[in-house]
């Protein structure tokens, strides 16, 4: 079942060399997981306990420690990653960034397998949901690189899906990968044919996950205690009834959160103009697709039972670590993914001029040229935004930078052009330069400014919602503009 | 200069199986993406990416068959943009009944036919004033049929 990536006595036996070994890890919001790649094959690597690290953070004894549950712990903070400069969460005296806490949490990721597989970690994937916005991208990175792990490449955690499954060996097709776990919601749709996996759509919501089903069971029970409810809902999804609760009362308390979910593959499935029946199979991934309800909802929505043979909690970092062994060593396989949103800049007026528009695929690069309003204007002001809406003021923010010392040109005379251009994990980088002076500046685009995760997830549901509202608007405000050229400033 | 059909090794013309074109692209991906190049030195690697993304350019344009017969019309020299009065109060016209309400939809999708049946005709027998007004035409019929999905 499972691919073989790399025919073995191809490629260099990773344990005998000094190279090293790579890795995949599954960075999750409440569990991370790590594989490597033997003879071939996935193996889920063990982190303590077992294959599943509680993605917690501690304070024993003036040490960090990774992995506990009870007691003061920070949890599910991969939901703040890419959030507003500044978000700090308090331990005990400590303030950390969820750039922090992630680093914490692979630094141990990467000393236990370094442990229990006496080789050194030298490289690794890590994944990361395809909705992950570029902050939170640039922003898992950092934590890697703060743990002293070089990332081979961030993947999207329903290709990494796709790729434990060995959808592409043999098994030519559109598949969906429904991916529903403790903290976020994912869902995307994979062309594989002749060893590509193409991403033709992909959407979710950050904010949707089991953690909400156990927190209606939690009002629902009176309890005071979330880990009491997911204990109660886990073994519900085993037994009929456990502990006075029926299966049925909490199927009632869990139909919208999943109804959400089939909403947004309805959305994805819609966009990329792809029709139920031309889907070849769906593959469940997270912990809640162990729910029957989900597994029936998904099967009754898609007319197809769902591939569920892998344990869901460790497809992704199983297929993280073909992905590592795939890039490390050459593959057949090819992974073309796309942007998850739109990518642009504001001109006059508050407006938005999309670069690089949602769903283009990766590697990708787009140029715009502007113009200055007044005479002898001296800058401009370069503010990169992201999200689908017609103004900057409805659009993330994601950088701000001005090009300075322009030529003392009438005004509408300078030639400005701004490139954007988004490697294959999705990371931008802008560039803006004048083209008489060749005057230029550049910036890779880091998480900061005023950015606030929780927009993130809304932003596509408001740009559908608002679409013509701001349509109306913008020829408004372009109406008053016609006689004057775009202007990049504030 | 910048040809989408040499990009992705086709032949130029308007007619593509979308299987040929899919195959192609995959074909150049599979030699120029970045991760291919992992181990690369650094001049490689900056050639890969640069290669990747034009490979991801062509594509696009060639999958549209809007911006496909734009290029064609552009590499032949023919002003795809110029004005077509007659055709506009047509537009308004429909445009008016859109706003009240009226089912455009299968009148639209028949014209979408003929002009594209016209437009790839006309690229076809190098007939390109008839290409010209069939693409022209279609930039607005394709803008109506979106907003009356839209409704």
């Amino acid at each position: 079942m499972l691919l073989q990536l790399v025919e073995p006595g191809q490629t260099p036996d990773p344990h005998g060399s000094s190279e090293g070994i790579v890795i995949g890890i599954d960075l999750g919001t409440t569990h991370s997981v790590a594989a490597y790649v033997r003879d071939g094959k996935p193996k889920i690597l063990n982190l303590g306990e077992g294959p599943l690290l509680p993605s917690t953070l501690s304070l024993k004894e003036g040490e960090f420690k990774v992995g506990d549950i009870l007691g003061e712990v920070l949890s599910s903070t991969k939901r703040f990653m890419g959030r507003e400069i500044g978000h700090r969460f308090s331990l005990e005296g400590y303030q950390l960034t969820p750039v922090e806490v992630a680093s914490h949490i692979l630094f141990h990721v990467k000393q236990r397998v370094e442990q229990s597989l006496k080789a050194r970690v030298e490289a690794a994937v890590i994944t990361v949901p395809a909705y992950f916005d570029e902050a939170a991208r640039v922003g898992t990175k950092q934590a890697a690189s703060l743990a002293g792990i070089k990332v081979l490449r961030l993947i999207n955690e329903p290709t990494a899906a796709a790729l434990a499954y060995g959808l592409e060996s043999g098994s030519e097709g559109i598949y969906a990968i429904y991916d529903f776990g403790g903290g976020t919601f994912d869902f995307s749709l994979l062309k594989l044919k002749d060893g590509v996996f193409q991403v033709l759509g992909t959407g979710g919501d950050l904010n949707l996950g089991g953690d909400d089903i156990d927190q209606a069971l939690c009002c629902h029970l009176h309890l005071s205690d979330l880990r009491k409810a997911r204990i109660i809902k886990e073994a519900l999804s085993e037994e009929l009834s456990f502990e006075g609760m029926e299966r049925e009362v909490l199927e009632v308390l869990a139909a919208p959160y999943v109804k959400r979910t089939l909403k947004i593959a309805q959305d994805v499935l819609r966009e990329a103009e792809i029709s139920i029946n031309e889907i070849q199979g769906v593959v469940l991934v997270g912990g809640m697709t162990r729910m029957p309800l989900v597994n029936q909802e998904v099967a009754n929505f898609f007319c197809i039972p769902p591939l569920s043979n892998i344990d869901p909690d460790q497809t992704v970092a199983m297929g993280a670590a073909l992905a590592a062994q795939g890039i490390r060593y050459g593959s057949d396989t090819l992974l073309l993914d796309l942007t998850p949103l739109s990518l642009g800049l504001e001109t006059m007026g508050g407006l938005v001029e999309k670069i690089i528009p949602r769903n283009t695929p990766l590697p990708a690069l787009a140029s715009q040229e502007f113009t200055t309003s007044e005479d002898g204007q001296g800058g401009m002001v370069i503010h990169v935004v992201q999200g689908e809406r017609e103004f900057v003021s409805d659009c993330l923010s994601l950088a701000r930078f001005e090009l300075k010392g322009l030529p003392p040109l009438k005004a509408g005379a300078a030639r400005v052009r701004v490139d954007f251009s988004v490697d294959v994990e999705g990371l931008l980088t802008v560039t803006a330069f004048e083209k008489t002076t060749g005057l230029s500046q550049h910036v890779e685009v880091r998480p900061s400014y005023d950015l606030n995760q929780e927009t993130v997830s809304h932003l596509l549901l408001e740009s559908q919602e608002f679409g013509k509202q701001d349509i109306q608007r913008r020829l408004e405000v372009e109406e008053k503009l016609r006689s004057r050229p775009f202007k990049v400033e504030n | 200069m910048f040809d989408p059909f040499e990009i992705l090794n086709l032949e130029k013309s308007y007619s593509l199986d979308p299987l040929i074109l899919e195959k192609h692209y995959f074909a150049e991906q599979k030699k120029s993406h970045p991760d291919q190049f992992s181990r690369a030195t650094p001049e490689e690697k900056a050639q890969a990416l640069k290669q990747s993304i034009l490979v991801n350019q062509a594509y696009q344009i060639l999958k549209n068959p809007l911006q496909r017969a734009e290029y064609l019309l552009k590499s032949a020299g023919v002003d795809s943009l110029s004005h077509d009065p007659s055709f506009l109060g047509e537009v308004m016209t429909w445009t008016e009944r859109l706003q009240n309400g009226k089912d455009l939809k299968p009148e639209l999708l028949d014209k979408e036919e003929f002009l594209f049946n016209e437009l790839e005709n006309g690229l076809r027998d190098k007939d390109y004033e008839k290409a010209r007004v069939a693409f022209y035409r279609l930039t607005y019929v394709c803008k109506l049929l979106r907003q009356s999905e839209g409704e």
